[in-house]
Formats: structure tokens, C-alpha cells, sequence
């Protein structure tokens, strides 16, 4: 692993690492996180690789917000010193995606609904909160 | 839009062309190898000041990159048709390639959204040309 990034797996004061369950589910996120920030072929010439610290902000706001079960098929991409989480529904012509940085304190928050490969319906909320990123998760997967 | 004016444009490609775009990123297409991804079509202010570039054919779509992760083709009609005024334009300077015009910005705040969504409209008429990266050698057998 990077030896830029080595550090990020000892977090012993935050708050998720005292709770149990929240303890695996966060260092289970951390890790997905990194496999994917040091694959330097997702990466175009001179892009800016994401911090530690929009690392861990991230992998706290989605464990914070985000149920198990929306995490198994999340996409992950690195872009530009941000970190993009993309749910999708297929079925449903739907796509969330959360992005986190370069600022670690701020994420936005894109939703679109398609119909026959079009758009029909998009927004974008700049400066999002983690209620509205539960929300629109559970929208995505046809749960609200 | 943030396309740079008088840029090194000419004319519009027919409807019925295909152009190639190179896979600059191994997440331009899905886990499975199965569908283009909304990133292949995200296109930067900063990087892409006269379009987002594509060529005629998979050889020329990758001959300046030094490493591709596959190649995806689009039909010109099906970019035109999105009624999001895009255009499809051939380079003055190297008639090979053609530059995707007047999409919205992804890393413009005001941009953002209609980049999105225009980025998967274009992925969803996007189909993969090559899940492999293709040998510069090998491209124009």
C-alpha cells in the first residue's frame, strides 16, 4: 500500500471506533476506499489524488449514513482530489452519487432518473447533508 | 459550455458516422465489462478546452495514448439526437479526429448538474468497442 496512505487504517479516536459493529463496517469502507485511491490506472496524466483526510470523512459519512445494504455494490472512483460514490438501479433507470472533497468537510450530492436512456429529472445538491444522502440512497434502490 | 471559440474546428460529421473514444481510465466501463460508465463522457473545463476528443477509427482513437483500458463507440445521431445542442466537429488540424462539442462542464459548479446528466444519457447510447486495452500495433489490423 502507499506509504502516503498507511496511516489512514489507525483511527483510534474517532467516535464510530467505539462502537462494535460500526468498528468493522468503517474499517471494511476505509479499506475498499484505498484499494481503489492508490490504483494509479484510474487516473488520468497529473490528476490530484484524494487526501487522507476526504478518505476518512468519507468512509465516516457513509458508515454514519448509509445502510449495509446499499454498500455491497457501490462504484468508487477517484476524480480530481474528490472521491465519487455512484449507487444505480438499473431496473428502476436510477443513479445517486455522492461526491466527497477536495474539501473533506463537504460533499455534493447528484440524483437523475432515467427513462429509455434519457433523462428526465436530475439535481444537484452542492453542499449535502447526511439525511439527504440516506434519502436519496434508499429513492435510488426504490425504498422511499 | 466552456469550449474554447474559434478552436481548431470544422464541420460536422454526418449523423451516420461512429466515432472511438479511448478508454483513458479503467472506469470508463462498469465491474463487468459490460457497459460504458457516465466518466468516459465527463468532460473537465480544464483538461478538454475544445471538446471531448474521439477519432474515426480505434486506432486513431488511441494512437497518442501511451496506455488505454479498451475503446467505446458511439454513433454520431445518437449524440446529436439528445436535443442537448451538441455538436460533433472534425479538427481542423487533424482530420482523424473529431471533437465532441457544447457539453456542460463537470468541474463547473454552475455546470455540474447538466454534466451529469448528459455524461449518462451518452453512456446509456455508448456501447464497448474493445473491455481490453488495445495494442497501438495491433489496432489498425
Amino acid at each position: 500500500m502507499s506509504a502516503a496512505y498507511s496511516h489512514v487504517m489507525c483511527v483510534p479516536d474517532r467516535p464510530t471506533a467505539t462502537k462494535g459493529p460500526g468498528v468493522f463496517a468503517y474499517l471494511d469502507i476505509i479499506e475498499r476506499l484505498l484499494r481503489v485511491v492508490v490504483d494509479d490506472s484510474l487516473y488520468e496524466a497529473n490528476e490530484q489524488k484524494p487526501s487522507t483526510a476526504v478518505i476518512v470523512e468519507t468512509a465516516t459519512m457513509l458508515g454514519r449514513s448509509i445502510p449495509s445494504e446499499y454498500m455491497r455494490h457501490i462504484e468508487i472512483d477517484p476524480s480530481s482530489g474528490a472521491i465519487d460514490i455512484t449507487w444505480r438501479d438499473r431496473q428502476l433507470g436510477r443513479r445517486v452519487k455522492a461526491s466527497f472533497g477536495p474539501n473533506p468537510h463537504i460533499f455534493a450530492l447528484y440524483h437523475e432518473q432515467k427513462d429509455r436512456g434519457r433523462v428526465t429529472a436530475h439535481e444537484l445538491i452542492p453542499n449535502a447533508r447526511n439525511a439527504e444522502l440516506n434519502y436519496w440512497v434508499r429513492w435510488c434502490h426504490g425504498a422511499v | 459550455m466552456c469550449d474554447a471559440d474559434g478552436a481548431d474546428i470544422n464541420g460536422l460529421v454526418p449523423g451516420d458516422k461512429i466515432i472511438y473514444l479511448a478508454c483513458r481510465n479503467k472506469n470508463y466501463l462498469n465491474a463487468a465489462k459490460d457497459a460504458v460508465r457516465e466518466k468516459a463522457f465527463e468532460k473537465k473545463g480544464l483538461n478538454h478546452t475544445d471538446g471531448l476528443s474521439a477519432a474515426f477509427s480505434v486506432a486513431e482513437a488511441i494512437q497518442y495514448l501511451d496506455e488505454n483500458h479498451g475503446v467505446i463507440r458511439i454513433r454520431v445521431e445518437d449524440i446529436t439526437r439528445l436535443e442537448r445542442n451538441l455538436e460533433v466537429r472534425v479538427k481542423i488540424s487533424d482530420p482523424a479526429h473529431v471533437l465532441i462539442r457544447n457539453l456542460p462542464c463537470i468541474d463547473r459548479e454552475a455546470e455540474k448538474s447538466d454534466a451529469n446528466a448528459v455524461a449518462g444519457e451518452l453512456a446509456a447510447a455508448a456501447e464497448i468497442e474493445s473491455a481490453v486495452p488495445v495494442p497501438r500495433e495491433k489496432a489498425g489490423e
